[in-house]
């Protein structure tokens, strides 16, 4: 089937790719349908576009490739949600967000994409009291000794 | 709507879900939601947050992607060694 982008043009989604998100992502619980792409072969993101809106497209990426001991405990509701009965198996992306210093950007590790490659669900979920953030920093110390940085204008006084 | 509780009362919402104020500790309250369990629930400021995380994570360019790309490879790389 052929679903038209806004940044990636018309493009082929076979049913099999085809993401069934029943009650959307948080903030947009209209988009129940998406297609989980690749950014490049080479990159660590991927676009969670969504097949109902062209416009609309999620950055994410795997966050336990960059957050050693990330644990989260899914619940069964949740699980079940997407037809599963346990966590394994399933895929998990954290939403990316990347402010104007891209070096400051954060992943969302409260409330991860889980996708069952099996049944084509996914469901955004929220880890409750589980101390994970929001908006984890990736980039905790900008690398030192290199050409970097241009000052910001407004300098950070308050941290 | 507007309603009085006390302690242990509750408010019923639809067929489905109650709301029990289980506890009043001065201008805290707790309170128990019993819901079905594709219900989502979560405090307000939470939700709120998420949502304008997904926002932000729904505006990125795909150039900004290839600079953070390129940053993190190195750093992937440096961490490595």
């Amino acid at each position: 089937m052929k679903f038209k982008t806004s940044r990636f043009g018309e493009i082929e989604v076979p049913a099999d790719l085809q993401m069934h998100f029943d009650d959307g992502v948080i903030g947009f619980a209209d988009c129940r349908k998406f297609v989980i792409l690749k950014h490049k072969p080479e990159s660590m993101f991927f676009w969670l576009q969504s097949l109902d809106i062209p416009e609309l497209a999620f950055t994410m990426l795997f966050p336990f490739e960059w957050v050693p001991g990330y644990a989260p405990g899914i619940n069964k509701d949740d699980l079940s949600m997407i037809g599963a009965n346990s966590s394994e198996g399933m895929e998990i992306y954290a939403m990316v967000a990347i402010p104007k210093d891209i070096n400051a950007m954060t992943i969302n590790l409260l409330s991860p994409v889980i996708v069952n490659p099996v049944t084509k669900k996914g469901r955004q979920i929220i880890l409750h009291d589980s101390g994970y953030s929001v908006k984890h920093p990736l980039i905790p110390v900008a690398p030192s000794g290199q050409k970097k940085a241009p000052e910001a204008t407004k300098s950070s006084s308050i941290c | 709507m507007i309603l009085q509780r006390k302690k242990n009362q509750s408010i019923m919402i639809g067929d489905d879900v109650e709301i029990v104020i289980t506890e009043i500790k001065g201008d805290h309250v707790k309170v128990g939601i019993k819901a079905p369990a594709q219900l989502s629930i979560f405090r307000k400021e939470i939700f709120e947050e998420i949502k304008s995380q997904n926002k932000a994570a729904s505006t990125i360019e795909s150039n900004t992607l290839d600079q953070l790309d390129s940053i993190l490879s190195v750093k992937k790389k440096n961490n490595k060694s």
